[in-house]
This record gives structure tokens, C-alpha cells and sequence, in this order.
């Protein structure tokens, strides 16, 4: 057997010693508070700080040890991780994440699996494209995602937030996909008679608020105090808005959509 | 066994065979070759393929001996030397995919609900193939997605790595079998010198010219086939022995 040493990079060097110096200390700190995934609180925020493109010319040791104690001050508070560090992974792309808009959930990673299955089969349009529409785009996690890795597909986005709005255009351009994605302020109800050029769409996706109101008040205070509401709940049985997406779909999709 | 002139001998059988290939229109593939000092192979192993190889190449495991005055010999003396043959199956090639089916996901569950009831960092996935046990967990990656797709990748590398180290043992093991029960056993063949003649002493069968048989074209396609035959016949007497029985 033959070890290899590699010696560290700068950039690992101070990961390591930073994440050692903050865990201990922190972990204890998060935890004595209850909040959950205390160790990976640690080490994304490390991590992020470290990444070359975050680490200013200059920097010290120090000024990073102080923002990471402040980044993990706020996770202290229940601000969720995604939020502090302003991005996160979904699939294989990199998303800008910001208060209130909804956090992609990992689950919705494999909705997009299902979509992209019909978007394969799908023949295009006279117009050369596959059409989908995105209700409730949020960060526009669904829609970049599919976008990114079908480039066949073009796609339109709504939500009736203009926080997610807007973070769904800053997205879609940070993924180089825009020109492809339409984001419209507009309400549900609002589809069936937006004409969208005339088209009917190949296929409606969408993520919408589900749980029951009741529910709500039970959650952790990152998803309850953090998080956009409307897109969470979905009144008395979960099911308010999805019947509403399911209304409409009837004049939106195409025959065999 | 039994030095350079038994390695000189092993030397003659192995183009034997590599000629016998060629008459057969069969594959030769030398894999290895271990030369020793004076010109012949300590050891060689070859891999053949084509119609039929198997059949007649599995009568030649056993031990061969050869009776000559060696090229070594300066006194003009009869030695007999032997070397040892050893046939194996080429092993089917190994399935390299695997099936989604027989693989176990298993992800971070909240306790109670998950998806948007929950805000989670923990993307790690531990994948586990099933009929085997291999497991690899995978938490590099902030997107489960690309941790599910990296650890597939390493997965499927370790299930092939396993299954391929079980087929090499199961080659191992009948190889030393094989040379274990050769050497307890009597030589199957004798190519005598001074008489020029090779006895293939399971058949009882002699055949006239030795370097004629070392070219390894009719002389030993006819013994293989007469061995061929011999098998064929002992196992439908075996055959009609247990329905006579019955």
C-alpha cells in the first residue's frame, strides 16, 4: 500500500482551522438551543466563506472567524442556513436563495425527475419547442432545473409573490437559461384567460402550498417564522390551491398534455 | 518439474498448442509467459477461444512426460522430465450495470412529515445493493441529487469489484485443484524419444512420430478426437447403466 500526501491548498488550510476552532464551540451553543443539523450549520458556513470566490484578497484568519460567528449567530436565531448564506443546490444547479421566497426541498428534486421523463417523450410543438408552465415558481428551482437540463423545453413561470417573481428572473439569468423562461406576477385563477400567445402548454408542473392550515403553527420556527406563507399553506385540507391548479389545468394543457 | 529440461519440454508443449489453435482456426492469446535460463517457460498460460475449444483442450489437463536424451546431457543418458497442463473455463465477462431494483436509497426523514413541512441541510444518501450488501454513503454534495448520482457511480465501480473478485477466487481454486490432483495422479501422455512414438495412456492409443506430434496439427487432432469419442461413449453407457437400473 502506498499513502499519498497531499499537501493542503491555502484555501483548505483555513477551512480546517476555522472548522475546528468554531465547532466546538458552536455545536454545543446550536444545540443547547435545539436547533437541528448543528454540525452541518458549521461546516456549510465554513465552507461557503472558504470557497475562492468568497474569499476576499486579504483576508485574515480573523475576519473570517468573525463572519462566520455572525453567520452562526443568526442560525442561532432559527434563520435557516439557505437564507444566511444567501444560496444552495438544487439538482445540478445553484440557486440564490432569499427571505421570504420558499427553500427548494430536496423531495422536489425528484418531481423534476418525473417531469423531465414526459419532456423527453414529448414531441415538439410546431414552433420547435416542448412548452411547460411553472405554477408557483418560487425560486424558480423547478423551472431553471428542467430548463437547464432539457434544452428543448421553454417554459413560463407565476407566482402571485413578486419577491419570488423576481427572484425567479435573477435565477434564471444566473443559470444562463432567461432567455427561455417567462416569469409573470399573476394569480391562478388569472391563466385561463392570459392567452400566452394563443398556446396551450405540453405540460403544467407545479409545487403548490399544501399543508393544512391547523398544521402550520406546529412547524420549526425556521420553515414558520422564515418563509413565505403562501407557499405553504393550502387551507383546511392541504388541498385548496392544488385544486385550483387542477381547475385550470383543463384549459391550459394541450389534449394528451 | 524438474528443471531446465522439463522447462524446455513445457516450452515445446505450449507451441503445440499455439499451432494446434492455429490448425483449429481457433484464438490464442498468450497471457503470460515465465522464461527460465536455457530457452524454455517455467510457467505460460494462454487464453483460446473458438468453436469447440473447450470440448477437446480439457482432455489435456494432466500430467505430460517426456522420455529423451536431453540437449543438456553430455553423457548421451535417458531422462524423463514431465510438465503439467491445467484447463480452465474462460469466465463469463461480468456484468457491469446494475439494476435499479435490487438498490436501497435511503435519505434524511424528518420524524412526522417531511417536504415543505421541513427546512433541511442534510442532503447525504447511502445507497446499498441489496443481493450483495456493498453500501456507500454520500454526503459531499449540498444537492441529494448529485450525491444520489456520485454515489451510484461508486457504487456500481465496488459491485463489480466484488463480483469480479469472486469469479478470480473461483479460478484460483479450481487452477490449484487441478494441479493438486495432476500431480497425484498418473501421467496421461508420454511422448518417448528413442521409440518416436506419443501413448495417450487414458485411450490406451500410440501414435508414431514425436516431432510430428509436436507440430500440433492431424496427429493431435486425431488423439483429441478419439478422446472426444471416449467421453461421448462413457457417458451413454453411464446413461443406459441408470435406466437399466431403474
Amino acid at each position: 500500500r502506498v499513502l499519498v500526501y497531499r499537501p493542503l491548498g491555502a484555501r483548505q488550510t483555513s477551512a480546517l482551522t476555522i472548522a475546528r476552532a468554531l465547532k466546538r464551540k458552536w455545536v454545543k451553543a446550536l444545540q443547547a438551543e435545539g436547533i437541528p443539523e448543528p454540525e452541518l450549520a458549521v461546516k456549510y458556513i465554513v465552507d461557503h466563506l472558504t470557497r475562492s470566490t468568497n474569499l476576499h484578497v486579504g483576508a485574515s484568519l480573523d475576519d473570517l472567524v468573525s463572519r462566520a460567528e455572525s453567520m452562526l449567530e443568526q442560525r442561532r436565531r432559527r434563520t435557516p442556513l439557505q437564507y444566511i448564506i444567501g444560496e444552495w443546490d438544487f439538482r445540478n444547479v445553484t440557486l440564490k436563495m432569499k427571505a421570504p421566497v420558499l427553500i427548494p426541498r430536496p423531495e422536489t428534486e425528484q418531481l423534476v425527475d418525473r417531469v423531465l421523463t414526459s419532456c423527453r417523450l414529448a414531441s415538439r410543438g410546431d414552433d420547435g419547442w416542448v412548452w411547460f408552465l411553472d405554477v408557483g415558481c418560487g425560486s424558480g428551482a423547478i423551472s431553471v432545473a428542467l430548463l437547464a437540463e432539457c434544452p428543448q423545453l421553454r417554459g413560463v413561470a407565476i407566482d402571485v409573490s413578486t419577491e419570488a417573481v423576481d427572484l425567479t428572473r435573477e435565477n434564471a439569468i444566473m443559470n444562463n437559461v432567461h432567455e427561455r423562461l417567462d416569469v409573470i406576477h399573476t394569480t391562478i385563477g388569472n391563466c385561463s384567460t392570459l392567452t400566452f400567445g394563443g398556446r396551450l402548454f405540453d405540460i403544467l408542473v407545479s409545487n403548490p402550498p399544501y399543508i393544512p392550515s391547523r398544521v402550520l403553527a406546529g412547524l420549526d420556527p425556521e420553515v414558520l417564522w422564515f418563509e413565505d406563507h403562501r407557499a405553504l399553506e393550502g387551507g383546511p385540507d392541504g388541498l385548496r390551491v392544488t385544486a385550483e391548479v387542477l381547475d385550470v389545468a383543463q384549459s391550459i394543457v394541450r389534449k394528451g398534455g | 518439474a524438474g528443471g531446465k529440461e522439463a522447462a524446455l519440454f513445457t516450452a515445446e508443449v505450449f507451441h503445440m498448442y499455439q499451432n494446434y489453435s492455429a490448425f483449429r482456426r481457433w484464438e490464442f492469446e498468450v497471457l503470460s509467459v515465465d522464461t527460465s535460463d536455457g530457452g524454455g517457460y517455467r510457467h505460460a498460460s494462454a487464453a483460446l477461444s473458438g468453436v469447440g475449444v473447450f470440448g477437446r483442450m480439457k482432455h489435456e489437463s494432466g500430467v505430460h512426460r517426456v522420455q529423451r536424451v536431453p540437449a543438456t546431457e553430455t553423457q548421451g543418458r535417458l531422462h524423463t522430465s514431465t510438465m503439467t497442463v491445467v484447463t480452465l473455463p474462460q469466465p463469463l465477462k461480468i456484468d457491469a450495470s446494475l439494476n435499479m431494483n435490487d438498490i436501497k436509497v435511503e435519505t434524511f426523514r424528518a420524524a412526522g412529515a417531511g417536504g415543505q413541512h421541513v427546512n433541511t441541510t442534510d442532503s447525504a444518501v447511502r445507497l446499498t445493493h441489496l443481493p450483495t450488501g456493498i453500501t456507500v454513503s454520500m454526503q459531499d454534495e449540498r444537492s441529494q441529487h448529485k450525491n444520489r448520482a456520485k454515489g451510484l457511480k461508486i457504487l456500481c465501480a465496488r459491485v463489480y469489484d466484488s463480483k469480479k473478485r469472486v469469479v478470480d477466487e473461483q479460478l484460483t481454486a479450481e487452477r490449484k485443484r487441478q494441479i493438486g490432483t495432476a500431480e497425484r495422479s498418473e501421467r496421461i501422455r508420454t511422448y518417448n524419444y528413442p521409440q518416436d512414438r506419443v501413448t495417450d495412456h487414458r485411450l490406451g492409443l500410440t501414435v508414431y512420430g514425436v516431432s510430428k506430434f509436436l507440430v500440433g496439427s492431424e496427429l493431435l487432432d486425431s488423439v483429441t478426437s478419439a478422446l472426444k469419442v471416449e467421453e461421448e461413449a462413457s457417458s451413454l453407457a453411464t446413461l443406459l447403466q441408470s435406466m437399466e437400473q431403474r
